[in-house]
Protein backbone atom coordinates (compact mmCIF):
# COMPACT_ATOMS: atom_id res chain seq x y z
CA UNK A 1 0.00 0.00 0.00
CA UNK A 2 1.46 3.12 -1.56
CA UNK A 3 -1.18 5.67 -1.31
CA UNK A 4 -3.56 6.61 1.20
CA UNK A 5 -6.49 5.36 -1.58
CA UNK A 6 -4.93 1.74 -1.12
CA UNK A 7 -4.64 1.91 2.69
CA UNK A 8 -8.54 2.97 2.32
CA UNK A 9 -9.35 0.18 -0.27
CA UNK A 10 -7.67 -2.23 1.71
CA UNK A 11 -9.26 -1.08 5.22
CA UNK A 12 -12.83 -1.34 3.08
CA UNK A 13 -11.83 -5.29 1.75
CA UNK A 14 -10.77 -6.01 5.55
CA UNK A 15 -14.27 -4.54 7.08
CA UNK A 16 -16.24 -6.60 4.49
CA UNK A 17 -14.49 -10.13 4.91
CA UNK A 18 -15.04 -9.44 8.90
CA UNK A 19 -18.60 -8.27 8.12
CA UNK A 20 -18.91 -11.67 6.35
CA UNK A 21 -17.98 -13.57 8.72
CA UNK A 22 -19.25 -12.19 11.61
CA UNK A 23 -22.30 -10.13 10.78
CA UNK A 24 -23.28 -8.78 14.34
CA UNK A 25 -19.72 -7.36 14.74
CA UNK A 26 -19.21 -3.84 14.70
CA UNK A 27 -16.08 -2.44 12.76
CA UNK A 28 -14.29 0.61 13.10
CA UNK A 29 -11.05 1.05 10.30
CA UNK A 30 -7.72 3.31 10.75
CA UNK A 31 -7.78 2.76 14.41
CA UNK A 32 -4.40 2.92 16.21
CA UNK A 33 -2.23 0.14 16.42
CA UNK A 34 -1.24 0.20 19.98
CA UNK A 35 2.37 -0.26 20.91
CA UNK A 36 3.77 -1.32 24.12
CA UNK A 37 2.70 -4.32 26.67
CA UNK A 38 -0.75 -5.92 26.70
CA UNK A 39 -2.29 -5.94 30.42
CA UNK A 40 -4.62 -9.08 29.74
CA UNK A 41 -4.14 -11.95 28.40
CA UNK A 42 -3.95 -12.01 24.62
CA UNK A 43 -3.82 -14.62 21.67
CA UNK A 44 -1.92 -13.44 18.53
CA UNK A 45 -2.24 -14.75 15.75
CA UNK A 46 -0.55 -13.95 12.37
CA UNK A 47 -0.08 -15.41 8.43
CA UNK A 48 2.44 -14.22 6.08
CA UNK A 49 1.65 -13.50 2.52
CA UNK A 50 4.20 -12.82 -0.21
CA UNK A 51 4.64 -13.74 -4.20
CA UNK A 52 7.50 -13.19 -6.41
CA UNK A 53 6.96 -8.90 -5.38
CA UNK A 54 4.60 -9.07 -3.17
CA UNK A 55 5.05 -9.22 1.17
CA UNK A 56 3.08 -8.33 4.10
CA UNK A 57 1.40 -10.33 7.25
CA UNK A 58 -1.79 -10.18 8.79
CA UNK A 59 -1.60 -10.21 12.68
CA UNK A 60 -4.91 -10.65 14.93
CA UNK A 61 -5.09 -9.95 18.66
CA UNK A 62 -7.77 -10.83 20.28
CA UNK A 63 -8.56 -12.06 24.46
CA UNK A 64 -9.06 -16.11 24.31
CA UNK A 65 -12.64 -15.12 25.35
CA UNK A 66 -12.96 -13.37 21.64
CA UNK A 67 -12.08 -16.75 20.30
CA UNK A 68 -14.03 -18.95 22.44
CA UNK A 69 -17.52 -16.82 21.73
CA UNK A 70 -16.58 -17.31 18.11
CA UNK A 71 -15.67 -20.84 18.13
CA UNK A 72 -17.71 -22.72 15.16
CA UNK A 73 -18.91 -25.96 16.57
CA UNK A 74 -22.67 -25.80 16.60
CA UNK A 75 -23.88 -27.62 19.76
CA UNK A 76 -20.60 -28.25 21.43
CA UNK A 77 -19.32 -26.79 24.67
CA UNK A 78 -16.93 -23.37 24.07
CA UNK A 79 -13.34 -25.97 24.12
CA UNK A 80 -12.27 -25.93 27.09
CA UNK A 81 -8.57 -26.08 26.71
CA UNK A 82 -5.83 -23.80 25.38
CA UNK A 83 -5.11 -25.53 22.28
CA UNK A 84 -8.51 -25.43 21.12
CA UNK A 85 -8.41 -21.87 21.50
CA UNK A 86 -5.20 -21.61 20.17
CA UNK A 87 -6.13 -23.65 16.89
CA UNK A 88 -9.60 -21.53 15.66
CA UNK A 89 -7.38 -18.72 16.51
CA UNK A 90 -4.74 -19.84 13.70
CA UNK A 91 -8.14 -20.81 11.34
CA UNK A 92 -9.77 -18.03 11.95
CA UNK A 93 -6.45 -15.72 10.85
CA UNK A 94 -6.54 -18.11 8.06
CA UNK A 95 -9.56 -17.91 6.43
CA UNK A 96 -9.60 -13.78 7.15
CA UNK A 97 -6.64 -14.03 4.63
CA UNK A 98 -7.76 -16.26 2.63
CA UNK A 99 -11.39 -14.72 2.08
CA UNK A 100 -8.91 -11.15 1.63
CA UNK A 101 -6.76 -13.39 -1.12
CA UNK A 102 -9.55 -13.97 -3.30
CA UNK A 103 -11.01 -10.51 -3.39
CA UNK A 104 -7.36 -9.02 -4.10
CA UNK A 105 -7.07 -11.84 -6.73
CA UNK A 106 -10.21 -10.34 -8.06
CA UNK A 107 -8.98 -6.34 -8.03
CA UNK A 108 -5.41 -7.81 -9.69
CA UNK A 109 -3.22 -8.50 -6.43
CA UNK A 110 -1.97 -12.20 -6.04
CA UNK A 111 -0.21 -14.08 -3.57
CA UNK A 112 -0.06 -17.26 -1.52
CA UNK A 113 -0.55 -17.36 2.47
CA UNK A 114 1.69 -18.97 4.81
CA UNK A 115 0.87 -21.45 7.74
CA UNK A 116 -0.58 -19.30 10.99
CA UNK A 117 1.57 -18.88 14.05
CA UNK A 118 -0.28 -18.13 17.67
CA UNK A 119 0.78 -17.17 20.92
CA UNK A 120 -0.85 -16.34 23.77
CA UNK A 121 0.62 -15.17 27.50
CA UNK A 122 -0.14 -12.64 29.94
CA UNK A 123 1.58 -8.82 29.64
CA UNK A 124 2.72 -9.71 25.86
CA UNK A 125 4.69 -6.74 24.34
CA UNK A 126 3.45 -6.65 21.41
CA UNK A 127 4.87 -4.48 18.34
CA UNK A 128 3.36 -3.95 15.48
CA UNK A 129 2.96 -0.57 14.80
CA UNK A 130 5.89 -0.57 12.70
CA UNK A 131 4.62 -2.45 9.58
CA UNK A 132 4.20 0.58 7.91
CA UNK A 133 1.75 0.72 5.56
CA UNK A 134 -0.98 -0.79 6.95
CA UNK A 135 -4.87 -1.32 7.50
CA UNK A 136 -6.30 -1.54 10.88
CA UNK A 137 -9.33 -2.62 11.81
CA UNK A 138 -10.77 -2.50 15.31
CA UNK A 139 -14.11 -5.37 15.73
CA UNK A 140 -16.14 -5.43 18.49
CA UNK A 141 -18.33 -8.38 19.02
CA UNK A 142 -20.56 -7.99 22.50
CA UNK A 143 -18.12 -7.33 25.14
CA UNK A 144 -15.28 -8.83 22.68
CA UNK A 145 -13.15 -7.25 20.99
CA UNK A 146 -10.31 -8.39 18.01
CA UNK A 147 -7.71 -6.10 16.33
CA UNK A 148 -6.94 -6.92 12.89
CA UNK A 149 -3.60 -5.70 11.16
CA UNK A 150 -2.71 -5.87 7.50
CA UNK A 151 0.74 -5.35 6.20
CA UNK A 152 0.92 -5.62 2.67
CA UNK A 153 3.39 -4.02 -0.11
CA UNK A 154 4.91 -4.32 -3.63
CA UNK A 155 8.71 -4.58 -3.37
CA UNK A 156 9.40 -2.94 -5.91
CA UNK A 157 6.85 0.38 -4.57
CA UNK A 158 4.41 -0.35 -7.30
CA UNK A 159 0.87 -0.45 -7.06
CA UNK A 160 -0.74 -2.82 -5.20
CA UNK A 161 -3.94 -3.66 -7.48
CA UNK A 162 -2.81 -4.09 -11.32
CA UNK A 163 -6.33 -4.63 -13.27
CA UNK A 164 -3.90 -6.68 -16.34
CA UNK A 165 -3.67 -9.36 -13.21
CA UNK A 166 -7.21 -10.12 -12.69
CA UNK A 167 -7.94 -13.79 -11.67
CA UNK A 168 -11.05 -15.70 -11.80
CA UNK A 169 -11.97 -17.53 -8.34
CA UNK A 170 -14.87 -19.54 -6.59
CA UNK A 171 -16.38 -17.41 -4.21
CA UNK A 172 -16.58 -18.34 -0.23
CA UNK A 173 -18.37 -20.84 0.34
CA UNK A 174 -18.96 -22.35 -3.27
CA UNK A 175 -18.31 -25.53 -4.17
CA UNK A 176 -17.82 -27.24 -7.33
CA UNK A 177 -17.44 -31.17 -8.52
CA UNK A 178 -15.38 -31.95 -11.96
CA UNK B 1 -20.55 -50.00 7.41
CA UNK B 2 -20.68 -46.63 6.81
CA UNK B 3 -18.31 -45.39 4.09
CA UNK B 4 -14.98 -44.06 6.07
CA UNK B 5 -13.72 -40.82 4.67
CA UNK B 6 -10.27 -39.04 4.93
CA UNK B 7 -10.35 -35.54 6.69
CA UNK B 8 -6.71 -33.89 5.95
CA UNK B 9 -6.64 -30.15 7.77
CA UNK B 10 -4.12 -28.64 10.22
CA UNK B 11 -6.76 -27.00 11.85
CA UNK B 12 -8.56 -29.18 14.65
CA UNK B 13 -11.55 -27.52 14.64
CA UNK B 14 -11.80 -27.65 11.03
CA UNK B 15 -10.98 -31.95 11.32
CA UNK B 16 -13.92 -31.43 13.77
CA UNK B 17 -16.62 -29.45 12.05
CA UNK B 18 -16.26 -31.86 9.28
CA UNK B 19 -16.40 -34.68 10.99
CA UNK B 20 -19.64 -33.53 13.17
CA UNK B 21 -21.65 -33.24 9.83
CA UNK B 22 -20.32 -36.32 8.20
CA UNK B 23 -21.02 -38.50 11.46
CA UNK B 24 -24.46 -37.18 10.93
CA UNK B 25 -24.72 -38.22 7.39
CA UNK B 26 -23.89 -41.45 8.16
CA UNK B 27 -20.01 -41.20 7.11
CA UNK B 28 -17.13 -42.77 9.38
CA UNK B 29 -14.13 -40.72 9.33
CA UNK B 30 -9.92 -40.49 10.34
CA UNK B 31 -8.55 -37.77 10.30
CA UNK B 32 -4.73 -36.38 9.58
CA UNK B 33 -3.14 -32.87 10.17
CA UNK B 34 -1.06 -32.52 7.40
CA UNK B 35 -0.02 -34.60 3.82
CA UNK B 36 2.46 -36.69 5.38
CA UNK B 37 -0.06 -37.84 7.99
CA UNK B 38 -2.53 -38.24 5.16
CA UNK B 39 -0.42 -40.48 3.42
CA UNK B 40 0.08 -43.04 6.53
CA UNK B 41 -3.56 -42.88 7.45
CA UNK B 42 -4.03 -44.42 3.84
CA UNK B 43 -1.64 -46.95 4.10
CA UNK B 44 -3.66 -47.99 7.57
CA UNK B 45 -7.44 -47.42 6.11
CA UNK B 46 -6.76 -48.65 2.58
CA UNK B 47 -11.34 -48.69 2.80
CA UNK B 48 -11.00 -44.68 2.55
CA UNK B 49 -13.70 -44.43 0.21
CA UNK B 50 -13.21 -40.39 -0.29
CA UNK B 51 -10.38 -37.96 0.84
CA UNK B 52 -11.57 -33.93 1.89
CA UNK B 53 -8.17 -32.25 2.12
CA UNK B 54 -6.80 -28.53 3.07
CA UNK B 55 -4.00 -26.74 0.63
CA UNK B 56 -2.34 -25.14 3.06
CA UNK B 57 -0.76 -27.20 5.70
CA UNK B 58 3.02 -27.55 7.17
CA UNK B 59 4.83 -29.95 6.47
CA UNK B 60 2.98 -31.32 3.61
CA UNK B 61 0.50 -29.18 1.67
CA UNK B 62 -2.08 -30.83 0.14
CA UNK B 63 -0.79 -30.30 -3.42
CA UNK B 64 2.46 -32.15 -2.31
CA UNK B 65 -0.20 -34.82 -0.85
CA UNK B 66 -1.92 -35.17 -4.21
CA UNK B 67 1.31 -35.48 -6.12
CA UNK B 68 2.45 -37.93 -3.77
CA UNK B 69 -0.79 -39.99 -4.57
CA UNK B 70 -0.34 -39.32 -8.15
CA UNK B 71 2.98 -40.70 -7.86
CA UNK B 72 1.65 -44.05 -6.38
CA UNK B 73 -0.81 -44.41 -8.94
CA UNK B 74 -3.71 -43.56 -6.33
CA UNK B 75 -4.92 -40.09 -7.08
CA UNK B 76 -8.76 -40.86 -8.28
CA UNK B 77 -9.58 -43.64 -5.81
CA UNK B 78 -10.47 -42.59 -3.31
CA UNK B 79 -11.92 -39.40 -4.79
CA UNK B 80 -10.22 -36.11 -3.33
CA UNK B 81 -12.32 -33.18 -2.63
CA UNK B 82 -10.48 -30.07 -1.54
CA UNK B 83 -11.60 -27.80 1.24
CA UNK B 84 -9.72 -24.65 1.58
CA UNK B 85 -9.72 -20.97 1.70
CA UNK B 86 -7.80 -21.00 -1.94
CA UNK B 87 -10.35 -20.00 -4.47
CA UNK B 88 -7.90 -18.88 -7.25
CA UNK B 89 -8.36 -20.88 -10.63
CA UNK B 90 -4.64 -21.37 -11.15
CA UNK B 91 -4.20 -23.24 -8.14
CA UNK B 92 -7.55 -25.31 -8.95
CA UNK B 93 -6.33 -26.10 -12.52
CA UNK B 94 -2.99 -27.27 -10.81
CA UNK B 95 -4.87 -29.33 -8.62
CA UNK B 96 -7.27 -30.64 -11.48
CA UNK B 97 -4.13 -31.58 -13.17
CA UNK B 98 -3.32 -33.71 -10.39
CA UNK B 99 -6.36 -35.77 -10.48
CA UNK B 100 -8.85 -33.85 -7.69
CA UNK B 101 -12.59 -34.71 -7.85
CA UNK B 102 -14.06 -31.34 -6.38
CA UNK B 103 -13.25 -28.17 -4.45
CA UNK B 104 -15.26 -26.22 -1.79
CA UNK B 105 -14.02 -23.08 -0.85
CA UNK B 106 -14.38 -22.28 3.54
CA UNK B 107 -16.11 -21.70 5.40
CA UNK B 108 -17.68 -24.47 3.68
CA UNK B 109 -21.72 -25.19 3.92
CA UNK B 110 -22.50 -28.96 5.29
CA UNK B 111 -25.19 -29.67 3.53
CA UNK B 112 -22.93 -29.06 0.08
CA UNK B 113 -19.93 -31.31 1.57
CA UNK B 114 -22.37 -34.08 2.47
CA UNK B 115 -23.85 -34.36 -0.96
CA UNK B 116 -20.28 -34.49 -2.83
CA UNK B 117 -19.37 -37.03 -0.37
CA UNK B 118 -23.08 -38.84 -1.69
CA UNK B 119 -22.34 -38.34 -5.16
CA UNK B 120 -18.64 -39.77 -5.21
CA UNK B 121 -18.85 -42.51 -2.18
CA UNK B 122 -22.25 -43.68 -3.83
CA UNK B 123 -23.61 -43.93 -0.33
Amino acid sequence: METEQEVTQVSAEMSAVCLDMFPRMACESGVEVPKGRVKHTSVLASLGLGAEDLRGALVMVASPEFFRATFPLAGSPTPAFDGDVLDWAGELANQTLGRLNNRFAALGCIFSLGIPTVVSGEDMQIDISDQRPHASLRGRLGDHEILIVLHIQRTNGGPLFRPKDLTVTVGEGEGILF
Amino acid sequence: MPHKILLVDDSKTVRQQVAVALTQAGFSTVEAGDGQEALDQMAKNPDVKMIVCDVNMPRMSGLEFLAAMKQAGKMGNPPVVMLTTEGKNDVIDKAKALGVRGWVVKPFKADQLIAAAKKLTGA
